[in-house]
């Protein structure tokens, strides 16, 4: 039951986000949520074996739909969340695409928000890592008691991942760039 | 001793393309080089269990140095082609920001490097697909008799990394002084 409510929420949360960057940011994310919903199309189509899913509606072997769309939010609140910190640290009214200071705020969003994302997603059994074939062996986060690869590959993807969002969210919302 | 040539191959590669397009192509691809090694260790980390790998230099696990050092290569090749297939079939001078239709030339791109050079490293033994775990059942592709599944993957990837790549070459190879 707890697992059918988690995939429910998984759904829920997409247009949840969307409408509350609508109403208090005054942010059309539908361009960041087809941007990163491909990032994680690619994301879980290529690492399929090492996770093992339990919710019930698939789209390829037992990944589910809800989570793939999940990345589309996720990376929504991470490019928004790492853009918030750009312009308030560096004192700007815009995130310049192509400022390299951009890749320290996507690994500090990585960390704050799709870390603890990752982590609860886990703790509440929506995957299991297959660590029989994983092999971690860097040790734990403290507080969160994660592996320290999951932070790692987090930080990693956080480097090239929001630049695709970045790029294309306007033009997959019909804008022009 | 196959397998030691090519792993030197593989390091000599990245000097030699560089160099090739510096003077065929009077194009500097040192940004491109490195962002596509930043995507070549993620890629790499992220999914050594699905793959067996017979180099010697290795940089997490069994993942080589110079399979990373492949990617760097590939990526940069399959981005010039793409990029070359677009001005010339749409007939532009160069890629308009936000054209969609340079997806499709980055995936043909895929097809024209990216397919023969796995089917060739695959082929070589210098990597072997964890068959027991990826349980790819989609079929064979003609010719290359390699798995479907390996184009479907790296036509997804083909949607992503070329933008990483064309958006920060150019700030890769800034002399940060200047």
């Amino acid at each position: 039951m707890k697992l059918l409510l988690l995939e429910l929420w998984f759904f829920v949360q997409i247009p949840l986000v969307w409408w509350a960057f609508r109403r208090f940011a005054r942010r059309n994310v539908t361009g960041e949520m087809i941007a990163g919903t491909i990032i994680g199309v690619f994301n879980e189509f290529a690492t399929q074996p090492l996770w093992d899913y339990h919710f019930r509606l698939n789209i390829y072997k037992d990944t589910p739909l809800a989570v793939v769309l999940g990345w589309g939010v996720l990376f929504t609140l991470v490019v928004h969340f790492s853009g918030a910190l750009y312009r308030f640290f560096l004192k700007k009214d815009r995130v310049d695409i192509r400022d390299k200071r951009v890749f320290l705020f996507d690994v500090i969003a990585a960390a704050l928000i799709a870390f603890p994302v990752e982590t609860l997603s886990l703790k509440l059994g929506v995957w299991d890592y297959r660590y029989d074939l994983l092999a971690w062996d860097w040790g734990s986060v403290p507080f969160f008691h994660m592996p320290w690869e999951a932070l790692f590959g987090y930080c990693l993807l956080m480097l090239v991942g929001p630049s695709f969002v970045r790029l294309w969210e306007s033009v997959f919302e019909g804008e022009r760039p | 001793m196959k397998l030691l040539l090519l792993e030197v191959w593989g390091f000599l590669q990245v000097p030699v393309v560089w160099w090739l397009f510096r003077r065929y192509a009077r194009r500097d691809v040192t940004g491109e080089l490195t962002a596509a090694a930043i995507v070549g260790v993620m890629w790499e980390m992220a999914t050594e269990p699905l793959w067996d790998y017979n180099f010697r230099v290795t940089f997490y696990k069994d993942a080589p140095v110079a399979v990373v050092t492949g990617w760097m290569v590939m990526l940069t090749l399959i981005v010039y082609i793409a990029e070359k297939g677009y001005l010339k079939l749409l007939k532009k001078d160069r890629i308009a920001r936000g054209d969609k239709r340079i997806f499709l030339f980055d995936v043909a791109a895929a097809a024209l490097v990216a397919l023969p050079m796995e089917t060739a490293g695959a082929k070589l033994g210098v990597w072997s697909y964890r068959q027991d775990l990826l349980q790819w059942d989609w079929g064979l592709i003609p010719f290359f008799g390699m798995p479907w599944e390996i184009m479907a993957g790296y036509s997804l990837l083909m949607l992503i990394v070329p933008t990483f790549i064309r958006t920060w070459e150019g700030e890769f190879e800034r002399d940060p002084g200047r």
